[in-house]
């Protein structure tokens, strides 16, 4: 992997205006079901997910490990009891009855992973997370990394940061980006909002 | 308020699906009132969740949800999940123009008939922002629901029923006497 293809940031400007620095991930099918297992596997106790866009976020709280994780299809399949999702992160043929047009499989499948680092204002970072989005531009999940301003139990925001939370993000960023060093952008602002 | 009369929309999806939509009124009070009877009344029935191509979120209940409102977004907490929407204005810093369009700017019933099977069919209620993102999907009883909305039961076409006593609350249709004709019926325009 090429550090400086994978490791240079994006600047993009959210449609509210915020500023989001994006870093693109592989978007292979073994490298998404290994970051999948990684993430809800490994570290489903520090994570938040669901979709989020402008006007609808959903907010997913594991309170247990996975009780399922399973490829089909191109499919993955995250499963905690009843609660689950499917998305679809590799190449889906369809039933033989009815397959799947190559053209509606490249509309379902992961186009674009990425990690983004929002900021609040202008200049610092107030928010992490993945995203994942299939090939028509529509998002997927976003997995709402630890935050350093906030308690993870109630959303509050600390009176100190705890930059130790931000110790997935810069695993993330040294597994998938060759990124060993931590960035002192991430830990720049003094305080929560 | 006047209620502009509903407007349907046929839909050939990618896949050789059809999706059939009858738009109804978005403003904040139908939306407040929508959103309270359904899961304060028949939460226990209901799956909720985005459903793109690609990427299906699947939510159901184990208790009743507690639904609030503050600052224009609708909350739905069910416990170890939750979802917010933005049903109303909505007030912050940062552009207006972007708090207007993350707003609901569409609801509709949904039907959709995949390969004519009793199992691929889905009806419910879809909502859409101003950028034209779905924002969620509430899926209804499925035909072949059991007594909750993770059980699976024979074909019990009576799970229609709250599907079109709905409609005929918010389109001001009759609900069908005979459920499996209605259900059964091919998708038009």
């Amino acid at each position: 992997m090429s550090e400086s293809v994978w490791a240079t940031p994006e600047r993009r400007t959210d449609s509210d205006g915020t500023p989001v620095d994006v870093f693109a991930l592989p978007a292979d099918a073994a490298s998404l079901e290994a970051l999948f297992r990684d993430l809800f596997e490994r570290h489903w106790e520090e994570i938040v997910f669901g979709p989020i866009i402008q006007g609808a976020a959903f907010e997913i709280y594991p309170d247990c490990a996975p009780t399922r994780i399973g490829l089909l299809d191109g499919y993955l399949t995250v499963a905690f009891g009843r609660t689950h999702f499917h998305v679809c992160i590799g190449e889906t043929k369809g039933p033989r009855s009815r397959p799947t047009s190559p053209e509606l499989a490249r509309h379902r499948r992961t186009a674009r992973a990425e990690l983004h680092r929002r900021f609040a204002g202008t200049c610092v970072p107030m928010s992490w997370s993945l995203q994942l989005f299939n090939g028509a531009g529509e998002q997927q999940l976003t997995v709402l990394l630890p935050n350093p301003f906030l308690d993870h139990e109630t959303g509050r925001f600390l009176k100190e940061p705890d930059w130790s939370r931000l110790a997935l993000w810069d695993a993330l960023r040294a597994r998938w980006l060759g990124l060993r060093d931590a960035d002192p952008v991430d830990r720049s602002a003094t305080r929560g909002r | 308020m006047v209620v502009p009369p509903p407007r349907h929309e046929l839909i050939d999806n990618p896949d050789g699906s059809q999706t059939r939509y009858s738009y109804f009124d978005a403003s904040e009070e139908t939306l407040i009132r929508l959103t309270r009877e359904l899961f304060d009344d028949h939460w226990r029935r209901l799956t909720v969740g985005p459903w793109v191509l690609g990427a299906v979120f699947e939510l159901t209940f184990d208790r009743a949800p507690k639904v609030t409102i503050s600052n224009g977004y609708l909350t739905v907490d069910a416990g170890a999940w939750h979802f917010h929407l933005c049903i109303a204005n909505y007030k912050a810093s940062g552009l207006p123009e972007s708090h207007l369009l993350r707003r609901v700017s569409k609801v509709a019933f949904y039907d959709w008939r995949g390969d004519g099977s009793i199992k691929e069919r889905s009806s419910g209620i879809r909502m859409w922002n101003g950028y034209g993102e779905q924002m969620t999907t509430i899926f209804f009883p499925h035909v072949l629901l059991g007594e909750t909305s993770h059980t699976v039961g024979p074909p019990n076409w009576e799970n229609l029923r709250l599907y079109y006593e709905y409609r005929r609350r918010y389109l001001g249709e009759s609900v069908p006497t005979d459920l499996e004709a209605a259900g059964r019926a091919p998708l038009r325009a």
